[in-house]
């Protein structure tokens, strides 16, 4: 069964690489608006070399994990805490729940020029965007994951005389962190989705701003490349969660 | 006999669109001119002219790659990049030669005098512009290119960066220049650059298809924008004021970002000076390949198109 997907998939794929091909070498569309497999391949490999626009590849493919990660990272430092008091305490939830249910349909792209204006356009205003947008799936998973819990976990520590400190730290935190792993997965993933916006203005360096810079110059390769480069990115980086996940909740889905 | 085959040719060839689309930007130039003074329905009895207003060149190029727009008025820079992507279109018209109207700014009393001192600072201008080939040209002339920072802002951007203190200076163009000025000096503008052969200008670029089916309607198209043209020489005040209405800015404003540009004209777009000749390649066009050959070594573009290309790259029609 597993097998048969996996072939399945990888035969979608090829499929798609030979129309691809097939198309730019009959041509059939445009070289700009549909630029060859090879084309995009020689463009990468040149980049790999000499940079895009004078700054190496791996600066502008570290900026953009930077500016992911450092968003990330505030989201759970600060997301995951009040996620579990709003789950836990009605106090805590009537004071920021309506907020955060509030902001969070907002598309993001509404705010950033706010967020320019305040923050500039240096690194600050880009990170707090792709953190606002994290931060809303993490805060929901959190409270999710508390209320979602079993009650008779609690119940039962707290009449084997557990404290108020022990029930979170070895009933609540644990039992949420299927919960807040969903959550981070999902912010990952929000953010990820921003990232592009977040690198359109007053940036010189990150994958998105050369997918946006490509753009301006109808360099439909390098807009390909930046493209296919997202698309990995995004794929390796949910695979890397996932396996984090197992490896820390490893007893997902037994009770 | 003759007249009877040149009008089956035409017949079978073309059949007249009933719309024109007219890619613009809001600025004062002869379109808006034009625009408002209405030659274009005048011109064009027969077809709706519809315009569509881009921010710049950059989405203008786009609208032409996807067959949006028949014509459609950018920088030069965005011309070159036309030509240098392989977009099926040709240079028609020359809408104005930059000068004043677009320039260095750096902030009042910070100490910079020349272009040297900006070593180690920011400056920001709007990227694939024809301000950010200005700016590399005179960075480069100064041998400082690689010790500045650039960024790449919209005009608004730029206000709102300037105002926060968050770029040291800023090449752009009117009337964004008339906003950072009071608190700011003037270290080059497109005028002086001009004159070291690096001119920019804004260009109308149209269809092929559009320009090869349609060559009366093209033929027209310019002598619209020539009769903008010679109407500034005649009626500078009444021009000013047309292109002021049409693009929802004051007179005085109109007439700040008119002054620093010129309107060379139908004779003198076709002359040696500019666009060329049947024999002769045009100033212009030869500043236009070293403008490609520029943007080549900036890797903004894949590869420089040659003089030939570029000459080819002239709509010469206008010539008759």
């Amino acid at each position: 069964m597993v097998a048969k997907k996996r072939r399945l998939t990888i035969l979608v794929w090829l499929i798609l690489l030979i129309v691809w091909e097939l198309v730019t070498r009959l041509h059939l569309v445009s070289a700009i608006l549909f630029p060859a497999p090879e084309e995009v391949w020689r463009t990468f490999v040149g980049i790999l070399r000499q940079g895009y626009n004078g700054i190496p590849f791996w600066q502008h493919l570290g900026i953009t994990l930077l500016r992911l990660f450092s968003a990330i990272i505030l989201a759970i430092v600060t997301a995951v805490p009040l996620g579990l008091a709003s789950g836990m305490s009605a106090t805590v939830n009537g004071l920021v729940d309506s907020l955060i249910q509030f902001y969070r349909p907002i598309p993001p792209l509404a705010y950033y020029t706010l967020l320019i204006l305040w923050f500039g356009i240096g690194e600050s205003s880009k990170i707090i965007l792709l953190y606002l947008a994290a931060f809303a799936p993490i805060y929901l998973a959190g409270v999710e994951g508390v209320h979602n819990l079993n009650q008779d976990y609690q119940l039962s520590a707290q009449s084997l005389g557990a404290s108020k400190s022990q029930i979170f730290r070895w009933v609540i935190f644990p039992g949420s962190l299927p919960s807040l792993f969903t959550g981070i997965r999902t912010a990952v993933g929000v953010s990820f989705s921003t990232l592009v916006a977040a690198e359109m203005v007053a940036s010189t360096s990150g994958i998105g701003w050369m997918v946006i810079d490509a753009s301006k110059y109808l360099k439909s390769s390098v807009m390909f490349l930046g493209i296919l480069i997202l698309g990995g990115l995004g794929l390796l980086l949910d695979w890397g969660l996932r396996r984090l996940e197992n490896a820390v909740v490893f007893w997902k889905g037994h009770q | 006999m003759g007249i009877f085959l040149g009008g089956c040719q035409s017949k079978a060839t073309t059949e007249v669109p009933n719309e024109i689309r007219i890619g613009v930007l809001n600025t004062p130039n002869d379109v808006a001119v034009a625009r408002q003074l209405g030659y274009f329905q005048a011109a064009f009895p027969k077809q709706r002219v519809k315009f569509i207003t881009f921010d710049s060149g950059v989405d203008a190029n786009k609208a032409l790659l996807a067959g949006g727009v028949d014509f459609a008025t950018m920088g030069d820079t965005n011309g070159v990049v036309a030509l240098a992507a392989g977009i099926p279109v040709q240079l028609c018209w020359i809408n104005e030669i930059c000068g004043a109207n677009e320039a260095l700014v750096v902030r009042k009393n910070c100490g910079i005098k020349s272009i040297h001192d900006l070593i180690g600072k920011k400056i920001a201008t709007p990227f694939a512009s024809t301000a950010h080939y200005s700016l590399m040209v005179a960075l480069e002339q100064a041998g400082i290119r690689d010790q500045v920072t650039l960024l790449d802002l919209d005009t608004q951007n730029i206000v709102a960066a300037w105002q926060r203190g968050n770029i040291d200076a800023a090449y752009t163009w009117q009337p964004t220049l008339s906003q950072l000025l009071p608190e700011s000096d003037v270290l080059v503008d497109s005028a002086a650059l001009a004159k070291t052969g690096n001119s920019t200008g804004n260009i109308t670029l149209v269809r092929q298809e559009f320009a090869q089916q349609q060559p009366q309607l093209t033929q027209r198209f310019i002598e619209v924008l020539n009769r903008a043209h010679q109407l500034r020489q005649t009626d500078y005040a009444k021009t000013v004021r047309a292109a002021a209405k049409q693009t929802g800015i004051s007179v005085a404003e109109a007439k700040l970002q008119m002054n620093g540009t010129s309107w060379p004209g139908l004779s003198a777009e076709f002359s040696p000076k500019y666009l060329g000749t049947q024999v002769t390649v045009g100033q212009f066009v030869k500043e236009m390949q070293q403008t490609g050959v520029f943007m080549a070594r900036q890797q903004t573009i894949s590869q420089a198109p040659t003089l030939k290309q570029f000459d080819q790259f002239i709509w010469k029609g206008g010539l008759s």
